[in-house]
Formats: C-alpha cells, structure tokens, sequence
C-alpha cells in the first residue's frame, strides 16, 4: 500500500534517475585512487556491467506493476521474511542518506564555506528537504530536469574552459595495472553510482506510464548519466594526468586550473553551483524514499510527521558512521563496495528468482 | 491567499540574497590580497623566512602619483611552515590574508638547495592555495624579489606572472605551474624544473630577469642550465610558436625567426640501451642575414636550411648532455617510455639513472623557410650582383 | 545544548500534536521511536561520547572474513 498516491510523468523519473548518477560523477576520487589514468574504462567497464543489475530491476517493475519494493517483498518471501528483509533496506536507504548529507557537507565546507559550520549546511539542506518531501514526489522530482541540463551545459563549458590543457598522452599507459584493481574499480562503479538506483524501486507506482515504458526510462537515465560520469573522468584525466590521485575533488581542481585569459579563470564556482544543486536533489529524493519506506513499514496512513525526525535521525545517525574522512574513503575503496552489492544486487536478484519459483505475483500474470 | 504567497516567496528571496554564506563573507576591505610569497633559508635551518606580498587597492583619488604611494605591502616573518606563517601575518595584521590570487611562489635559491620538497606540502594541502600558482626560484634570496620596485609593473607578482605569460605564447613548456612541479614530482624519473629569476640594477632602476631554469631531484634542487641550454630543451619537448635560430657559417651570419616547431619522440631498444629518436619540424622565415657574397638565391635557401638545421640540433644536443651531467630526465624520456613500453619500463626502472647515461638521443630536424621577409637579397648580396 | 533542546522541542510541536490530536497510536509509536533515536544520538554526539559507527563495524566484519580488497 503506497502512502503517496501522487504522480510523476515518465520523463521527470528518466531525468531524476540521470540526476542521481550525474551528482556521483564529484565522487570520482574514490575510483581515480584505484584505477588512475585508467578511470574511464573501469566506467565504461562498469556501465556495461551494470546492465544485468538494471535488467534485474526492470524484471521486478514488469513482474510487478504497480507495486514497490517493500511490497514486492511481502508477496515474494512472505510476510516474516518479507519484513525482515524491509527493515534491512529501510537501513539501507537511512544510511544511504547520511551518507549522503555528511559528505555534501564535508564538500561544501571544504571548498566554498569555510567557515561555516558543517552541521549547518546538512541542517539546512535537510530542513528545505523535509519542505520538499512534505508535498510528495511530485515537487521531490520536479527539478530534475532543470538539474541535469544545467549540469550537462556546465559540463561542456568546462570541456572548452580546459581545452588547452588537456593532454592525451596522460591517458597512456593504457590497461596495464593488476586485473584485481580493475575489478575493484568497477565494482565500486557499480556499487556506488549505479547500484544506488535501487531506490526507485521504491517510487515506481508512482510514475504513470506503463511498465515497459518504465523500463524503457530507467534504461535511458542510466545510459545517460553513466556517459556523464565517463566524460567527467575523461576530462580530469586529460588534464591532472598523473596527479589525479592526489587530490579529494579532482573536478574541482580541473575547473580551477581554467587559465583563458585574465577574464576567464579559477572557475571553481561552476565546479560549487553544480555540487550543491545535484547533492541536494540526490539527498532529498533519497530522504524521500526512506521515509516512504518507514511509513509503509509500519502500514502507517501518512508519513507527514515523521519526516522532521527521521531528518534529525539521518542528521545524528550520519554524525557517528565515519570519525574521518579518510577512513570513509578507504572504507568507500574497500568495503562498500562488496557490502553495497547484498542490497543493490544479491536480494534483487534472489527476489526474482524466488517469484520466479514461487510462481508470484499470484494472478499468473508475468 | 496568493498575495501572501507571493509575499512570503519575496521576503524568502531577499533573505537569500543576505545570509547567504554570511559567515563566510568576505569584505573587500577586509582582506590583504596577497600576490607573490618568497620562502628563504633561514638562520636556523629549521625555520624559513616567509615574506608575502600584498596588493593594495589602488587610492580612490586619481592625482596622487605612484612613486609616493607604494602600490604594495610587504609582510615577513621566520616560522617553521607556511602554515605557522600564515597565522603569524593574520595575528600581526587588521586583515585577513586572502592567497586565492597568489600569482607566484618563489624560492630562495638557498632554500632550494636544502631540502624543498617537504615545504610544498602545505601548498598542496590547504584548499585556499592553488595548483595554478607559478613556481620559480630566485638566484638570491626570494624577498628581494618580493621587495622590488620596478618600472614595467607596480606589483613585482604580477610582473613574474605577465611575464611568464608572455613566454608562453613562445611555447607552453615554459610555464611551470605547482601541478606540473607536482606531476614531476610524483613520477619517478621525470626531473622536476623551475624557471629562475634573478634581480639586476640598471641605472639605480631595478629589472627582473630570467636567468635559466633550476632542476630538481626528489629532494632539493641540484643544477641549473642557461637560458641558452633552457631554448635547447624548449625546443626538444616541442609546441613552438615564437623563437630564434642564429648562426654564422664561414659566408655570412644569419638570424631565422621560428613560427612553429613540433617535437615527436620515438622509442626504441637496442639490446639493454634506450634510443630516442626526435624529430623535430621547424618552420621558419628569414629575420636577418649578411654576408652571402656572390651566392645565388636558391644556393642560400639550401645553405640556411641545413645551417639552421644543424643549429637546431646542436643546441637540442648540448641540452642533453648537460642534463646528463646533471643526471636528470627533464625531457620526460622515462615518462615516455612507461606510456609507450609500460613492460620494458618495468625492466629498466630501477636503474633508470644509469641507463639515462647511456642513453643515444637521435635527432633529426626537417626545416622548412618559409618567406624571406621584406627584402630579398642581402645587402651584401646586392653589393654582390653589382658588382658583376 | 540549548539549542539542540529547542531544535527537537520543536519537532514534537510541530509534528507530535497533530498526532496525539488525531489519536492515532501506531502513528506516535512510530513517532517516538524515531523521535527518541534520534534525541538519543543527537545528545551522544552533542557530548563528544562516541557512538560505534556500524559502518566501521561492518567494515572489520567483513575484513575479518577476507571481504574486502
């Protein structure tokens, strides 16, 4: 039983899936530490890897019209089981989002507020977040449009800023690292850019077009915002070359490298416009979903109270996941990426398996 | 009820445009706008004296002349570390120092040959410094620099960065940003270098100049080539669009200006020796020739071409062997063999410095003349035809 | 401390009496789970106590069982 009955057209899910990937492509330092010059192909590697996990995903939408995550759970496993495995996504998404807002305050502070304190800014951001969730998904996904283009434009802009900067020659050698690290790339690939679609499993009743038209969606914001990440990486390693590793925020010191004269340099503002619209859209449409998944938890009837508390939750439980930064991105190199594949593609694919088995859902209709 | 709406929205945009990042704000008069830090060696060998320099905003009265108001301020002090320094100036002063416009970081000769790279560190690592800062080292100690009154440009800073602005429109390889320093710096074999300037009075007027540049190894700074050996290398990494070729031979003098010149390196191994072959491509038009009695025109165009060409090498060449008695890779020929050969790099890195030695740099130079300029002939060539 | 005080006193007015108007049970239990986490873990951190972080926890977990890179 969806709590929010409202709903969104086709193309604001596509462009809200390519939204979410897009505000990944600032985290690339977790991939440019592992893979080097290398780190457009572990992308171009995982986006074709991740294929299987998004056809995972548009088997359950088919199998299951209408329904969403946690109720595609209930009917497959059974009510225990069902719950069980919804109190571990419930935890899933509530980290997700902590994860989230610190590191958008982490970001922020680092760069353009120095100053100001951290818990500020993710107050802030929660708090017009929580604004935006109380009038449902329609407002939560209706920039995403917006967002993306302004992204994609300033992404291109920034191309011909570095244009005289970038030199091919840092992508060489080329293929030459241990396969292991490849692997390690590309699972934190699929992991933590793409696998964190799982969450609109949770949104899917409320697109209003027809399930193959969902898929269809789904697929096309995948594609485009795995390209977006791919020229990201691209373009910071035409430019930073050997460097990138160095640095928490390569994107950042690539635009500050712009040198067109007097006029047109240190354009990390661009770099600050784009962090700041594309973490909050992906913080507010993942503080969405986990409250929508408590509130259905608990076959509550609406989810408006809670949204301020589970927002001061993620803010507290956020605060205790990670002392230090760098321990959050080794542990963003290392770990999540094997722990994240359990949520993201182990129990979707078991879920499928076993409605496949057990013959769900039960009208025979596949 | 939409009339509040839209109140409410309104009084919501206003409040946008006043708290935003209020606590970050930053008042122009309150800020020191600081446009060229000098580090220097300092009595104690531990310590390094840091003085900064800082622009003033220019007076808001259009009469006063620039020779009573100096256009800079000058802070210094002896600290440990950049960062110690920093907090030294920001105590001492009723302004915040504000680096996001620092055009140059220079050091102290001295200083460079101690032990330099653990200093970078903080440049790297504080957000407020930036990878775009030129890096130079000065013959002498940085401050003077920093100290210096010159006629070209009010703010000793910003002349350094015009200046190398300029030099690179002759080729980019002239410019020597933190981030192209660092990049040195992190590979292994690759010599990091440095533009050095020097100080000069002329005529009680003081001049910047530069004087060569200063090559690294992982540590400290470890030799120097001439603004001469400095063309050679220039031109061995190739993306030139501005130079000079002269030379004399047994019939004349001449000068050819370059209005391109490429570089392309190729690798190849001969048992346990690394050959390089560069080919260089040149083209170029007549600045200045004399001599050349009694030749004809086409006899000269062959005749400068492969004088020309020969310059081009020889000075590529002398170059090379410089930065082999320096033993420091600052053409990047063992960066170029990791990204074409990564396999046979792995072979001959650990003992990179002994095969550098052995190293046979072959370079073969395609020179192109393209127009003569306005006159022809020499003069003395005319005299030449003449006198028939 | 204070402010953090003030911060959830005005959730629970805000969102709280709303529910307790209406009577619904299960709404404010949900409430007050969530609530009381979230007090619990502002306070704690507010206090410089620490608070195991499950990610670290998972993290040693996994590292123990050789789930990791």
């Amino acid at each position: 039983m969806q709590i929010d009955k409202r709903k969104i057209p086709g193309s604001v899910m596509l462009f809200s899936v390519v939204c979410f990937i897009q505000a990944s492509s600032l985290l690339t330092a977790f991939l440019a530490g592992v893979t080097f010059q290398d780190s457009w192909f572990a992308i171009l590697i995982g986006t074709i890897a991740g294929l299987p996990m998004i056809w995972i995903y548009n088997m359950l939408i088919s199998r299951f019209p209408g329904k969403n995550l946690l109720e595609i759970l209930s009917e497959v496993f059974g009510k225990v089981l069902g719950k069980i495995f919804g109190v571990m996504y419930i935890w899933f998404f509530l980290t997700l989002t902590s994860l989230n807002t610190i590191d958008m305050g982490n970001f922020v502070k680092l760069t353009i507020m120095e100053e100001t304190p951290r818990l500020i800014l993710m107050v802030l951001c929660i708090v017009v977040g929580a604004w935006a969730i109380r009038y449902g998904i329609g407002v939560v996904s209706r920039y995403s449009f917006l967002f993306s283009m302004i992204s994609f434009i300033i992404l291109v802009i920034g191309i011909f800023l570095v244009w005289n900067q970038m030199d091919f020659k840092n992508f060489l050698p080329m293929f030459t690292l241990p396969v292991k690290e490849y692997i390690q790339g590309t699972n934190i690939i699929l992991t933590i850019p793409f696998g964190e679609l799982v969450v609109f499993l949770m949104i899917i009743p409320n697109v209003n077009i027809p399930p193959q038209k969902i898929s269809k969606m789904f697929f096309i914001g995948y594609l485009l915002g795995g390209i977006h990440i791919l020229v990201v990486m691209a373009r910071d390693i035409a430019v930073l070359g050997n460097t990138i590793a160095m640095f928490s925020l390569p994107s950042l010191v690539t635009l500050r490298l712009v040198h067109l004269g007097e006029a047109l340099s240190r354009m990390e503002i661009l770099f600050a416009v784009v962090l700041i619209m594309l973490m909050f859209f992906k913080i507010t449409f993942l503080y969405y979903v986990t409250v929508i998944t408590i509130a259905q938890f608990f076959n509550l009837k609406e989810y408006k109270p809670l949204i301020l508390s589970i927002g001061a939750l993620i803010l507290s439980y956020g605060l205790t996941l990670y002392v230090s930064p760098v321990k959050h991105t080794l542990s963003g190199q290392e770990i999540t990426p094997i722990f994240w594949i359990l949520f993201e593609f182990l129990l979707p694919l078991v879920t499928l398996v076993t409605a496949a088995i057990r013959k769900r859902p039960k009208t025979g209709k596949v | 009820m939409k009339l509040v709406r839209i109140f409410s929205a309104a009084v919501l945009a206003a409040f946008m445009l006043l708290i935003c990042g209020c606590w970050d704000d930053y008042e122009l008069n309150a800020l020191f706008i600081v446009t060229g830090i000098a580090l220097d060696s300092s009595q104690n060998p531990s310590q390094m004296d840091i003085s900064v320099q800082i622009a003033k905003p220019h007076p808001s009265s259009e009469g006063k002349s620039d020779s009573e108001n100096e256009p800079v301020i000058l802070m210094n002090t002896t600290a440990p570390t950049m960062s110690d320094a920093l907090s030294v100036f920001n105590r001492n002063s009723n302004r915040t120092l504000m680096l996001q416009h620092n055009q140059v970081l220079l050091l102290g000769k001295s200083l460079a040959e101690d032990n330099i790279i653990k200093h970078l560190d903080l440049f790297m690592r504080d957000q407020e410094t930036r990878m775009e800062v030129l890096v130079m080292v000065v013959d002498g100690r940085a401050e003077d620099i920093i100290n210096a009154q010159l006629e070209q440009d009010s703010i000793s800073g910003m002349f350094l960065a015009r200046l190398i602005t300029d030099l690179t429109t002759a080729s980019s390889h002239y410019q020597i940003r933190m981030i192209d320093f660092v990049s040195r710096l992190l590979d292994e074999s690759v010599a990091p270098i440095a533009p050095i300037v020097s100080l000069k009075e002329n005529n009680g007027k003081q001049e910047i100049v530069m004087n060569g540049m200063a090559v690294f190894d992982n540590e400290r700074m470890i030799g120097q080539l001439t603004n001469d050996e400095v063309t050679g290398y220039i031109w061995a990494m190739g993306d030139v669009s501005r130079g000079e070729v002269s030379f004399s031979t047994e019939w004349g003098t001449a000068v050819l200006n370059i209005s391109s010149l490429t570089a392309k390196r190729e690798i190849s191994f001969d048992n346990e020796k690394v050959q390089v072959n560069l080919s260089i491509k040149a083209q170029l038009h007549i600045g200045q020739i004399s001599g050349f009695k009694y030749i004809s025109m086409e006899e000269l165009m062959a005749h400068l071409q492969t004088s020309a060409e020969q310059a081009i090498r020889d000075k590529i060449m002398n170059s090379f062997e410089i930065s082999k008695t320096l033993n420091a890779d600052i053409f990047g020929f063992g960066r170029s063999i990791y990204r074409t050969y990564p396999s046979e790099w792995k072979k001959i890195r650990e003992e990179w410095e002994t095969v550098y030695q052995n190293l046979e740099l072959d370079v073969n130079v395609d020179a192109h003349i393209a127009t003569t300029g306005q006159i022809t002939d020499s003069l003395e060539m005319e005299e030449g035809k003449s006198a028939d | 401390m204070p402010l953090l005080i003030m911060g959830f006193v005005l959730i629970a007015l805000i969102d709280f009496i709303p529910v307790i108007r209406k009577k619904d049970w299960g709404l404010a239990a949900v409430f007050l789970l969530i609530f009381v986490s979230a007090l619990v873990f502002s306070v704690l951190e507010i206090n410089n106590i620490k608070i195991p972080s499950i990610m670290e926890a998972a993290g040693n977990l996994m590292k123990s069982i050789g789930l990791s890179y």
